[in-house]
């Protein structure tokens, strides 16, 4: 115990540890596709797709292994001097489950339960690369000439969801798009 | 580098080799090896820490380290080195394991199997599609049923058509729809499952637009059902929809879907197959690296509990060995280092008494050493301070003890020492002494006295008074030998004999002095009253002559005993040196060998000048005397003032003085002169001795050298 409240050693081993634990999340961002911001009166919308090619979709598909894109859109009030602060952050899950005896695939927004069979591969693409007329927050929650960002990182995933809590503590982002707009 | 060097360094090389594993184990993206992977790696970044810490620490350590740290580090590194390699070895093969089992089972007949497997499940449900679809296309033109979405058939009519359609088919359920999706008519398989039909799916309506059967399957509560649609295709076009159901057996079902869900957890494995051996790597990992650190914490523990008695009689052995013997170690361990501990603390104190009584014998020893010292240094202060000469020599003849005065009298040289036989350095001037010495020793009496005379090595010659006592052993005194006391007397024997002298002076004096003038005056009155009578006048005027100059000469005899016997104390006053210098160069200017080097500093001289001008004139009437023969300037007179002193020097290029009358030079009587007195030199000695100064002949020949030396200020004692 008198070891490790050494405040010396503490304090060297704390910023070592924290320089390595922290290089992860930064190593396995990329950004590969399009974000756009839409508003009109009262809500804001949003369009993301990504550009990743069908056949790393099918390439688990086609075995049967349900794929799911996780899109978690963010959106902040850009500040200068400071971390920028959140206003809203909603997550959609797009979720694709084959069925390998029928042929086709069911097509499942977890967030609102609704799930839909499709047999055309191009449908599954569709949802699983694209988030279109998302609407994300209420208009009157954001100020007039003010910058915001809006993130929106995707995870995608192959096979069962984890849904245990540790599920997201190492989870990075694969796809990572950022688009900054203010009120017209 | 030295071994120590190369064990500091052995963290660092561990730290290294850590991190470089870290590295290498760092999990990636696509071989997703969970938070397991995240614990090892962080387990092994903070080992590698703590030990680049600890490395970083051990090279900037100057001090040597604490006692037992070294043992208990090889302790630590040893018992995880043994449980290491063990633990290592065990997860390389249970690794190998892992990789062997997933190729059985990850296998190509497995795989081949479980893909005949799915495609006999799919061919199940493409047959029941096949026969729907086959059998719904002998309908999609029937006229009854055209009729009955146009409307030209009565409910009942259209129900017996359907129901006849569902047992000729086999089917559960059959409905039909008109073009606005309206139900004209259904029959199913038992009771009436809902009042109201379920609406038409995206795939009728494709169907129904299309113009084309098609079927769907649709999973419900009691089982999958597979439905099918067939557009019913009038003369020109579709009028209706027809959509039967029919349940699926449960049993083929649930095996079918057994089959695929086998098939999609085998695929889902078979992607996963690294992340399955990341997964089983670094579980094996996480064990090896908690057995480690337990281990390492076990042992440190161990190590700690062994070293630290050890550390501790360390520690208190420096502590003795650096003077601090009030050391008390532990003793709480009843095993062999408790029983090391005790014997310690026993020996340690032990010690502490042991050093407690020599403390105090030496402060003991150290005061009689100091009381010794005193007597040792008063004694010394004594003898050194004494003008009495004394010599020590024990009873094997080695000289002892030799005071100053002993070197002073007999002129010893410095480097001479006295621990050394007395009669093998009595050589010299110690040869009389050694003689003394040699008396003392084998006489029968305690006590010896001597006088005698000793010739130094300068061609002086004292006379010294010895006297010796035989030394023996006493209750105090274990020191037997002799002792040897050394005065010299040769200014007592000459102030004995000039007393002499002078006592003999002043009776001849006495008793001549006064018969001479009688007998000159007879001398003259005979030379007057009958030099005419005589026949030979020339021998009678000889005659007379020499009575008369010899009584005048006795005369003169006469007065300089009377001046030797009361000599008049000196008058003393400020006397102008140059002045009595210009005094003689006016007296004797008509000697032109006489040179006077006369220098007017205004320099005085406290004296009686009436006396120091008798001593100049004696000392040039001598050179005068000595160089009668010469010519030319060869008689020099000159003086010399220090601030203490004032000087007057007569040199004179003469036959000069023998060597063997220089020491008898100031001796009264003694007179290398015929017609002298011998009191001359005497007298000047005396008067200069008077005056607190002295006389000297500084060289006996060429040139013949006399100074007469003055203190400038008179001294009350000289004067007294």
């Amino acid at each position: 115990m008198k070891h490790i409240l050494h405040c010396n050693r503490l304090r060297f081993l704390s910023v070592l540890a924290v320089l390595f634990l922290t290089a992860p999340s930064t190593v396995y961002a990329e950004g590969t596709g399009e974000l756009q911001v839409r508003m009109d009166a009262q809500v804001v919308y949003c369009d993301a797709s990504l550009h990743k090619d069908e056949k790393d979709f099918v390439h688990f598909l086609k075995d049967g292994i349900p794929v799911t894109t996780v899109w978690k859109i963010k959106v902040s009030k850009l500040r200068e001097y400071w971390l920028n602060k959140k206003i809203a952050e909603i997550v959609v899950a797009h979720r694709v489950v084959p069925d390998l005896l029928t042929r086709s695939w069911m097509l499942v927004d977890e967030a609102s339960g609704i799930s839909r069979r499709v047999y055309i591969a191009a449908d599954v693409y569709r949802f699983l690369s694209r988030l279109e007329n998302l609407s994300v927050l209420d208009r009157s929650l954001l100020l007039e000439q003010t910058p915001y960002r809006m993130s929106v990182s995707v995870v995608i995933e192959n096979g069962e969801m984890n849904d245990a809590w540790w599920g997201g503590l190492w989870e990075s982002a694969d796809i990572e798009l950022n688009a900054e707009f203010n009120l017209p | 580098m030295s071994r120590v060097g190369l064990m500091k360094l052995v963290p660092l090389i561990m730290a290294a080799v850590l991190m470089t594993i870290t590295v290498f184990l760092w999990p990636a993206k696509e071989v997703d090896g969970g938070l397991l992977a995240w614990i090892n790696v962080s387990l092994m970044l903070v080992v590698s820490l703590l030990l680049l810490q600890y490395g970083i620490r051990l090279l900037r350590e100057r001090a040597e380290p604490a006692p037992g740290s070294r043992l208990r580090a090889k302790l630590v590194i040893g018992l995880v080195g043994m449980l290491l390699v063990p633990t290592v070895v065990i997860q390389l093969a249970a690794n190998q394991m892992v990789e062997r089992g997933m190729d059985v089972w990850f296998d190509v007949r497995v795989d081949t199997l479980l893909d005949r497997a799915l495609s006999l499940a799919q061919g199940f449900y493409e047959r029941v599609e096949t026969d729907m679809k086959r059998g719904m296309v002998n309908y999609i033109s029937d006229a009854t049923l055209i009729a009955a979405v146009r409307g030209n058939l009565d409910y009942r009519a259209i129900n017996t058509h359907l129901a006849e359609i569902r047992a000729i088919e086999g089917w559960q359920k059959v409905e039909l729809f008109d073009l606005n999706e309206r139900l004209v008519g259904g029959v199913q398989e038992g009771e009436l499952s809902a009042l109201q039909a379920a609406p038409l799916s995206d795939a009728a309506r494709l169907s129904m637009r299309l113009g084309r059967v098609a079927t769907e399957l649709v999973a419900r509560k009691d089982g999958e059902v597979a439905v099918a649609y067939g557009p019913l295709i009038g003369p020109t076009s579709v009028v209706g929809l027809l959509r039967v159901e029919m349940i699926l057996p449960a049993g083929v079902i649930q095996n079918a879907r057994a089959v695929e869900s086998d098939y999609r957890s085998y695929r889902q494995l078979e992607h996963n197959r690294q992340s399955i051996g990341a997964t089983f790597t670094h579980a094996m990992l996480f064990v090896t690296l908690i057995v480690v650190l337990v281990a390492g914490l076990v042992g440190l523990l161990f190590a700690r509990r062994l070293t630290t008695p050890i550390g501790d009689l360390a520690q208190a052995l420096r502590r003795v060995t650096d003077g601090d013997l009030n050391v008390v170690i532990s003793e709480s361990s009843q095993d062999e280092l408790g029983s090391l501990a005790r014997s310690f603390n026993e020996m340690a104190n032990r010690l502490k008494l042991n050093v407690e009584a020599i403390e105090k014998a030496q402060k003991d020893l150290t005061k009689a050493l100091e009381n010794s010292r005193q007597r040792q240094y008063v004694l010394e202060s004594l003898l050194a301070n004494l003008h009495t000469g004394v010599i020590l020599v024990d009873a094997e003849g080695r000289v002892r003890l030799l005071n100053q005065a002993v070197r002073d009298i007999l002129h010893l040289p410095s480097n001479w020492v006295p621990s050394v036989d007395i009669l093998q350095a009595s050589q010299g001037s110690l040869h009389d002494v050694g003689d003394f010495y040699d008396e003392l020793r084998h006489q029968q009496d305690e006590h010896l006295q001597r006088e005698f005379d000793v010739d130094l090595p300068d061609g002086k010659n004292v006379h010294l008074l010895a006297r010796g006592a035989r030394l023996s052993a006493t209750a105090s005194t274990s020191f037997s030998g002799y002792l040897l006391v050394i005065d010299d007397i040769s200014e007592l024997a000459e102030a004995q004999r000039n007393k002499a002298w002078a006592e003999v002076a002043r009776r001849l004096a006495h008793e001549i002095k006064n018969p001479l003038t009688p007998i000159k005056l007879s001398a003259e009155r005979l030379q007057r009253r009958f030099r005419k009578q005589v026949d030979d006048e020339a021998v009678f005027d000889v005659c007379t002559h020499a009575i008369i100059a010899q009584v005048e000469r006795l005369q003169r005899l006469i007065a300089d005993f009377s001046t030797l016997a009361r000599m008049p104390q000196p008058k003393m006053r400020d006397v102008s040196v140059e002045g009595l210098l210009q005094e003689m160069a006016e007296l004797f200017n008509s000697y032109t060998r006489i040179e006077f080097i006369t220098e007017n500093a205004g320099w005085t001289c406290q004296c009686d000048p009436d006396q120091v001008r008798q001593v100049l004139i004696n000392l040039m009437d001598n050179a005068l005397s000595a160089t009668e023969a010469n010519s030319g300037k060869v008689i020099r007179m000159y003086s010399r003032v220090s601030e203490e002193y004032a000087e007057w020097h007569v040199e004179d290029d003469g036959e000069g003085i023998e060597q063997a009358a220089v020491a008898q030079l100031f001796e009264a009587y003694y007179s290398t002169k015929a017609s002298g007195s011998g009191l001359g030199l005497a007298i000047a000695k005396r008067i200069a001795e008077d005056h607190g100064g002295e006389l000297k002949l500084i060289s006996n020949a060429k040139p013949t050298h006399f100074c007469l030396r003055l203190p400038r200020q008179c001294q009350e004692k000289e004067a007294s």
